[in-house]
């Protein structure tokens, strides 16, 4: 028996289904995977075996047609409209102009080119810091919603940034994600059948990456069909030590083999070294570089997977969007050290001298300039490492004779700490001062200031001193209530991720009572702090590049709205071995400030290392420990000039392709905006007989009686709509106490309901970004006006009720005074679909029948004739109802002929595309083998991995390409269905 | 059974050539064309309902090897492009031929090296062409 096409109607058990995938057991019997249309199955999958159930195709021809009694023909409208805005888009051109709430940026729509012109979205966006990378997320995943390719999505982030991500998505772009940590999972699992897996119950997910160490989770997250994965700051799972036995890399790279679309984002693609770099890609596609330790690849042959851009590339489009930053002249806060210091310099200065003649190694690293960097944050943070390493040798029971001297030196020191606070040094007399200049306050709407200090031992001290210079106590905040009423935060590692999202959360809100910020370098990435600040003072200076530009990018970022200012605080030592050091710290913040702009290329390239720690290491030893002066671009991060000299080549290789990146960007942009369709695929710009706002309003008018609901009501520049209970439970609002189903598919999050239950919507996003600046300065991270864009789950649901508005097997007839007298117009619905159910290729076109000849047109030239609302004036007259039935079957054969030329140039189209990524696949598997083989001889130990290694690359070739094949070949059949008729009168 | 395909194969491909030239060494140029012929037909049916087969190229082989047949090449060189005939018509060779739209890039392998060695590299295949 033949079994129904991908993409058409069946009636099953009773109830209609669209089928979304068949899978043949023998020649005569199938299972038939379908997606629930009437109302009670509505998204709901099942499968239906052919042996054991009747399936019964719904033909076009079979469909009656029956006459819309509705005034002005508002249902049929409704129905078309509704049809036309759940049709997947099938072109490659971006609509970024209804998309949503945000600031238009040529690099950022780039990003949303790339990824539309790649067949399976795999984009690593690595632009740098503060360049809007959450944005081109959003503007990304909303396109691939709009091509029915992102059902399920599943966003892995820091746990400090589950909400800002969240709220980002939803107030800019309406997607929804629901956020699950391990709590929120097992209150999911309280409530779903034991054997159901959470992922499957809510489809838009957001989840900590901390959950991918979960064992518990990991099976479920695996076995979850992802349509689009997100890791956002991908680094902390790439750059796990060993990649092969990390688990959250091994879970990672397994989303990567299951998951249709990936997107990948950090500001840190690698650590200069060409493998990193490569293990990122492969996080990316698996199969995309054949040396399985990635030493050994051609960039080239990754250049469609990446893009990184600075500051300084897109310098032109952003000086209106980000003022320039100020830096505070070193002059104005730098002083003299006092007496007490210079006491301690002089300690510091000995050990100094000491460590010249020490071996390299941490003792060497401590003494020679730990201690010193601990004492320019705070002689407390000095104090309590001096007391940890007198411990340590004390407790040795022969110290050697080295250690002695160095003992009684710490002992020196000790003594010279134990009666200094923080409160008597000069550098926290200069804060106070410049606290003073700017403004600041404990109370009241001062400005407010982020402090960053690097040694957690300062944190408090730090912040007890600051409170009482302005007459306050400082109190450590024991709940959320105490966060509310603190003006001072101390963010470091030592907090749990509720706690620091809370202070996030309150440091970007404008009525807030928070006013400082003192962070450690916890706070340095990621996280927005530009929202209400844009002071920033170091109050001790980190001796890295990587670490100041991350630093202050938390302030210096898209939607700064005043020039960030930095403040360096610098104590001026007389002592002759530490009196130029000073010389070195400014190096390194004009450096800081100048690489990019001078050399186009990220921090690490100053010293040629890419971590935070190698450039302390550096500079305390080159600089200080050395002596070599403050001309640190000379100094040397290895003693390895093999290994400086690959990582040179790299960087040469990566500059290379990024230039000739933006230059092919150039030329896919011109040949996509002068794109009609995609070839074959027939062009689907989006066709719409209404806009947003009536589609909205008119729909609901729809419900009302049902519903027991106002009208939408327009109001200034929104729109104010009230939810009824069903609304709100499609919304995923339910009572799972009452045993309530959660309605996971179409859930939003629980901030993102209003407690009036009544949202409110805008099209005028200028007045939406507003909206969330607002939000901010009250409310917090959710804004209470929404972006209305074509995919916003409130248009969904209306959608939704509007497709089952006509009865099953029926299509509405109305008249139009846009067609000739007596004309007919049947307009189908034509979809070819791959075997996975993705659609390849869509057609919206009329048969018009009239005397005298019959033909097919696009739907679009037909709409504008016949479909505007002003041509469908409803009579009552119905002249040729019966014409219409009795030549339906003319008519559905004409648009499966013209099904049958979809078919076959989406065929053509798709095949290429499947071929070229097989080929590149076998070609993958068989360099493996070659590299793998030629590494290891016959006769070597690690041959039989080897040979394991290059089997399990077949397997993988052999079903990526299954799943290519399966994904974007269409099926021999398309579908079409009868949406509409009309005739002229 | 002797190795008449080393160095010019190597590995599965070897192999499988050395299987078929016993049985190509029976057949005709004649019987060659015969298995080209009714393997079209099986091919142009498998290719209406499975779009997995890369009916183009394996059209383009079909066409290359009927050419090469009818070219005058030593005995040597003609029992290569019957083995190379037999490759092409079975499906049991080192890639499938139906299972995925890669299955003929081996045929068109095999048919390359036969080609290169008979000195008819006119004929020769580009399978990105394909």
């Amino acid at each position: 028996m033949h079994a129904p096409a991908i993409g058409s109607r069946i009636l099953c058990r009773d109830t209609e289904w669209r089928v979304s995938e068949v899978d043949y057991l023998t020649s005569e019997r199938y299972v038939v995977k379908c997606v629930g249309i009437d109302d009670f199955v509505r998204g709901r999958e099942a499968r239906f075996l052919s042996d054991l159930e009747q399936i019964e195709p719904l033909e076009p021809e079979d469909t009656k047609i029956v006459a819309d009694t509705s005034s002005e023909y508002l249902k049929s409208r409704l129905y078309l409209e509704a049809q036309l805005r759940a049709n997947p888009l099938s072109t490659k051109k971006p609509d970024l102009e209804s998309m949503g709430a945000f600031t238009h940026l040529r690099f950022q729509e780039e990003a949303v080119t790339a990824a539309l012109s790649q067949s399976r979205v795999r984009l690593l966006l690595a632009d740098e810091v503060g360049l809007g990378k959450t944005i081109q997320v959003g503007m990304i995943v909303s396109e691939l919603i709009r091509r029915g390719r992102a059902d399920k999505i599943l966003v892995l982030t820091k746990k400090s940034m589950l909400s800002q991500f969240q709220a980002e998505l939803w107030n800019r772009f309406a997607i929804p994600l629901t956020r699950l940590d391990s709590t929120g999972i097992k209150k999911v699992q309280q409530v779903i059948p034991v054997n159901k897996n959470p992922f499957d119950v809510y489809y838009r997910v957001i989840i900590s990456i901390d959950t991918l160490k979960n064992e518990s989770f990991a099976p479920k997250l695996r076995n979850t069909d992802w349509d689009v994965v997100v890791i956002d700051e991908a680094h902390n799972v790439a750059g796990a030590t060993n990649p092969e036995t990390n688990q959250s890399y091994q879970l990672a790279r397994n989303l990567s083999h299951v998951c249709q679309n990936m997107l990948l984002t950090t500001a840190t693609p690698h650590n200069g070294k060409k493998e990193t770099f490569g293990r990122l890609l492969s996080l990316l596609d698996p199969t995309l570089i054949s040396d399985p330790s990635f030493k050994e690849y051609e960039l080239e042959s990754a250049k469609n997977y990446f893009l990184m851009r600075s500051k300084v590339e897109v310098q032109d489009q952003l000086d209106q969007y980000i003022p320039k930053p100020t830096l505070i002249p070193s002059e104005e806060t730098t002083v003299m050290a006092s007496k007490q210091e210079e006491e301690v310099f002089a300690v510091l200065a000995e050990f100094r001298r000491i460590a010249k003649e020490k071996k390299k190694g941490s003792a060497r690293k401590l003494i020679g300039y730990g201690l010193y960097k601990l004492f320019l944050s705070s002689p407390e943070a000095c104090l309590a490492s001096t007391r940890n390493r007198i411990r340590n040798i004390e407790v040795q029971e022969q110290p050697e004779d080295s250690h002695k001297s160095e003992l009684d030196l710490l002992k020196v020191l000790e003594g010279r700490l134990e009666n200094f606070s923080i409160e008597q040094s000069s550098r926290f007399k200069t804060l106070i001062a410049e606290l003073k200049k700017i403004g600041w306050k404990p109370t009241g709407n001062g400005p407010r200031v982020v402090l960053f200090c690097e040694s957690v031992e300062t944190h408090l001290p730090l912040a007890s001193a600051i409170a009482k210079a302005f007459g306050k106590e400082y109190q450590e905040p024991d709940s959320k209530d105490d966060y509310s009423k603190a003006s001072i935060f101390i963010l470091n590692g030592r907090l749990g991720d509720e706690e620091i999202e809370e202070q996030l959360e309150l440091f970007g809100k404008g009525d807030a009572k928070v006013r400082m910020l003192i962070a450690g370098d916890v706070a340095s990435e990621g996280i927005n702090l530009h929202h209400e600040c844009h002071h920033l003072i170091h109050y001790d200076l980190p001796w890295s590049i990587i670490t100041l530009v991350q630093r202050e990018g938390r302030i210096d970022r898209l939607g700064q709205k005043q020039s960030p200012e930095f403040r360096y605080l610098f104590v001026q030592s007389q002592n002759d071995e530490l009196k130029g050091d000073n010389r070195v710290f400014e190096k390194l913040i004009e450096k800081a400030h100048t690489v990019e702009e001078q050399t186009g290329k990220r921090p690490g390239h100053v010293l040629h290392v890419w971590s935070p720690e190698k450039e302390y290491e550096i500079i305390g030893e080159e600089a200080f420990v050395q002596g070599k002066g403050d001309d640190i671009e000379s100094f040397s991060s290895s003693d390895d000039g093999k290994e400086q000299e690959e990582q040179s080549s790299f960087q040469h290789e990566l500059d290379k392709l990024n230039q000739q990146q933006k230059l092919s960007f150039v030329e896919k942009r011109k040949m996509l905006l002068t794109e009609v369709g995609a070839t074959a695929t027939k062009s689907l710009d989006r066709i719409r007989t209404l806009s947003d706002e009536d589609y909205l309003k008119l729909s609901f008018s729809q419900f009302l009686a049902e519903e027991e609901l106002d009208l939408p009501k327009r109001q200034g520049p929104e729109i104010a709509l009230q939810a009824s209970e069903r609304l709100l439970k499609y919304l995923g609002k339910a009572n799972t106490k009452q045993g309530e189903l959660i309605n996971g598919r179409s859930a939003i999050a629980p901030e993102a309901i209003p407690t009036n239950k009544t949202f409110r919507l805008s099209n005028d996003f200028t007045h939406v970004e507003q909206c969330i600046e607002a939000a901010r300065e009250t409310e917090g991270r959710w804004s209470e006006v929404t972006p209305l864009v074509d995919l916003h789950p409130i248009l969904n649901w209306a959608g939704e009720n509007l497709l089952v508005s006509i009865e099953r097997g029926e299509a509405p007839y109305i008249t139009s005074n846009g067609l000739e007298k007596g004309e007919l117009c049947y307009v189908f619905f034509g979809l070819v679909s791959s075997q996975k159910s993705l659609p390849v290729a869509s057609d919206i076109h009329a048969v018009l029948m009239k005397p005298g000849g019959i033909g097919v047109q696009d739907f679009r030239v037909v709409v504008k004739r016949a479909f505007a609302s002003h041509m469908l004036i409803n009579t009552g007259a119905s002249p040729s109802l019966e014409n219409a039935q009795k030549n339906l079957k003319a008519a559905v054969n004409l648009s499966k002929e013209r099904i049958e030329q979809l078919v076959k140039g989406a065929r053509k189209t798709q095949r290429e595309i499947v071929l070229s990524e097989s080929r590149r696949l076998d070609s993958w598997a068989r360099n493996r083998e070659q590299v793998l083989f030629s590494r290891y001889e016959k006769s070597s130990p690690r041959r039989k991995k080897a040979e394991q290694l290059v089997d399990s690359a077949k397997k993988t070739a052999k079903l990526q390409k299954e799943h290519f094949e399966n994904l974007l070949l269409p099926t021999n059949e398309g579908a079409t269905r009868l949406v509409l008729v009309a005739e002229g009168v | 059974m002797a190795d008449l395909f080393g160095p010019t194969f190597k590995g599965e491909l070897r192999e499988l050539m050395n299987k078929f030239h016993g049985e190509a060494l029976k057949l005709s140029d004649q019987e060659c064309c015969e298995k080209l012929k009714s393997h079209t037909a099986t091919l142009s049916e498998a290719a209406a309902i499975n779009p997995r087969v890369n009916i183009e190229l394996a059209n383009g082989i079909r066409e290359a090897l009927v050419k090469a047949l009818g070219k005058p090449t030593s005995e040597l060189q003609s029992s290569w492009l019957r083995a190379a005939v037999l490759y092409f018509v079975s499906n049991d060779d080192r890639d499938p031929d139906f299972e995925s739209l890669t299955g003929f890039d081996d045929d068109a392998e095999v048919l390359n090296l036969c080609l290169e060695f008979c000195d008819l590299n006119d004929l020769v295949l580009n399978v990105e062409d394909f």
